[in-house]
């Protein structure tokens, strides 16, 4: 919490001093205590304590927001996800101030949605998309196969390629730092009411290294600054993560392939992660290029609800 | 008291009320205790029957929990609902002070959830204009990090000063930043309560239902005098679980020392009630 000196209160020296030795250090603790506590404790004139206090609230505190306003925005602001059938499970699509989370086992084909995600968002005349490329898997020229396929105009591959901003990240603490200078920027530069889309390729894998110890710690600061970035700047954000079979026993021999599958998924990163995403959807591969995308949960959407896609040299289709 | 503390807030009575008493008056009342006896809170007692079966009083404390997918979100809904709408559809007509801390609130959701609750009464006639009116009874307040929170729960008192209307406070969830302040080493349940006495200083003075939700499993292992004041400190206690294998959804509501236990389902504007177990 801001100590008092370094909160830019315009506090005189001698008020820091008389606070400081009454143990008032932080914006927190002078908040902790009514004015009139205040004025017994540092002997400063009550009508400075109380300005004080309503300076804090203003700075520090949360504002009650205009709701109308964002009824309005909430209902404008969604990003296609260039499947009709996905669109129809999320009730149009993206909607910014929202996080979404897709999960899937290895080889699911989570990267390759992200890239279809990308790619139809700038198409659509999406200015902005910030595509976090923590698992090297972003190919441009797996969406120049796309368009090439589909006849796309070069005009089209060069507003598609100049509207998607790859970002090389290894690790979170990265990510955190690029999303305090995402929304610093997009405030200063008042782009904060164009709507966009962050997609994070995989969290799940910026996470690996982190300390179990460590990892809600890190996790729960990322959240806010997340739902700071999806809130006050207009931005969806689609987040990839693993899943991981709930208990070892519990491995099915699938006969055909030979491969062992999980009864019970779990999204990985842990339990206080689960609580995070607005919206976290499954895909899970059926047979040949064929994937069944569900919606594992939701806080308004229709839970277990799903659509079927097939991934091909095109791109993506709906089935 | 000295007499040039007349002007800090205090109401004074003249004890003897003769005109000659000299005696020193005595302090009955602060000026908070003033405000909270003359500002009439909207009542609450009817915000839903079939949940709070004994009955709701606007000084109550709720705690909601719920596994994932259980529907708290919609629950929500389902409350702020109830207590915007103007009385004519069946409404509290009252404000709703909603302090979101993790994000899961759309009020697309309460527009379409009032709009379903009015056609009721309306018919299909054009009602966007009363609900948007209905909406602007919602104070709602984003917060972002643990002290971001702290400053709003301590300002707490002017806000329900300014807004005389409020008769329920939303926090949504209580436990959000539970992990940005671990250096303290609480235990869940001493979190809860510090946050909650914190709440209450303000809430119990202006009479103002209290609600706040947290995640199911958000509970200290080891039972500390801590949990047991919590737990006595609560009203209601609301569990909203969803069965993983047979998707079934079951709800239990703690009074005191009487459980009650519904079966819903989930629609999409609200929880509709299905047995009643009790």
């Amino acid at each position: 919490m801001a100590r008092l000196e370094n909160a830019d209160l315009g506090l005189s020296e001698s008020s820091i001093v008389k606070l400081r030795s009454a143990g008032i250090l932080t914006v927190y603790d002078f908040m902790s205590l009514t004015c009139e506590e205040l004025v017994k404790k540092t002997d400063m004139l009550y009508e400075l304590v109380d300005t004080l206090q309503k300076t804090i609230v203003t700075k520090f505190g949360g504002n009650i927001e205009h709701y109308l306003d964002v009824y309005s925005q909430e209902r404008k602001d969604v990003i296609s996800t260039g499947l009709s059938c996905l669109d129809n499970l999320l009730d149009g699509g993206f909607h910014c101030r929202q996080i979404y989370e897709i999960c899937g086992s290895s080889s699911a084909g989570k990267s390759q949605l992200c890239h279809w995600f990308a790619m139809h968002a700038t198409l659509n005349d999406l200015s902005q998309v910030h595509y976090v490329d923590a698992s090297r898997q972003f190919f441009a020229s797996r969406i120049q196969m796309i368009l090439d396929m589909r006849k796309a105009s070069v005009t089209d591959f060069a507003k598609v390629m100049s509207a998607i901003k790859v970002h090389q990240v290894h690790r979170i603490h990265d990510l955190v730092s690029l999303f305090h200078e995402l929304t610093t920027t997009w405030i200063e530069s008042e782009s904060s009411s164009n709507k966009k889309l962050i997609i994070i390729d995989s969290l799940s894998l910026l996470c690996a290294i982190v300390p179990s110890t460590e990892l809600t710690q890190i996790l729960c600061s990322f959240a806010s600054i997340c739902r700071y970035l999806a809130n006050r700047c207009r931005v969806a954000v689609v987040v990839i993560n693993r899943v991981r079979a709930e208990q070892r026993d519990s491995m099915l021999t699938d006969k055909s392939s030979g491969k062992s599958v999980p009864l019970n998924f779990q999204p990985s990163l842990g339990k206080y992660w689960q609580g995070v995403p607005n919206v976290r959807l499954l895909i899970d591969p059926l047979e040949r290029e064929r994937r069944e995308i569900r919606v594992w949960k939701s806080t308004l959407l229709e839970n277990g609800k799903c659509c079927f896609v097939d991934f091909n040299d095109e791109g993506i289709l709906p089935k | 008291m000295d007499d040039e503390d007349d002007n800090v807030n205090v109401i004074l009575r003249d004890e003897g009320s003769k005109a000659n008493d000299r005696r020193k008056p005595e302090l009955v009342e602060t000026y908070v205790q003033l405000l909270s006896r003359l500002i009439q809170r909207p009542p609450v007692v009817d915000l839903d029957s079939i949940l709070f079966f004994n009955e709701l009083d606007n000084k109550d404390v709720i705690e909601v929990k719920g596994s994932v997918s259980s529907g708290v979100p919609s629950l929500l809904v389902q409350i702020v609902t109830k207590s915007i709408l103007p009385s004519k559809y069946n409404g509290l007509d009252m404000d709703v002070f909603y302090i979101n801390t993790e994000n899961q609130f759309q009020i697309s959701a309460v527009f379409e959830a009032a709009l379903n609750e009015m056609r009721e009464f309306e018919g299909h006639s054009k009602l966007d204009e009363e609900v948007k009116s209905a909406l602007t009874k919602l104070k709602m307040i984003h917060c972002y990090n643990y002290y971001q929170f702290l400053v709003t729960i301590n300002n707490l008192q002017d806000i329900l000063i300014e807004n005389k209307k409020i008769g329920l406070i939303i926090i949504d969830s209580i436990s959000a930043y539970y992990w940005q302040q671990r250096e303290t080493e609480l235990s869940y349940d001493s979190f809860v309560l510090k946050l909650l006495k914190n709440v209450q200083k303000s809430s119990s003075e202006f009479k103002i239902l209290t609600l706040y939700t947290k995640p199911i499993d958000f509970v200290s292992k080891n039972k500390s005098s801590n949990a047991y004041e919590l737990r006595n400190l609560l009203s209601y206690d609301i569990s909203l679980v969803r069965d993983e294998k047979s998707n079934e959804l079951n709800c239990s509501v703690r009074y005191k020392n009487k459980i009650k236990t519904l079966k819903y389902e989930i629609t999409k504007t609200k929880l509709k009630w299905l047995i009643n177990n009790s």
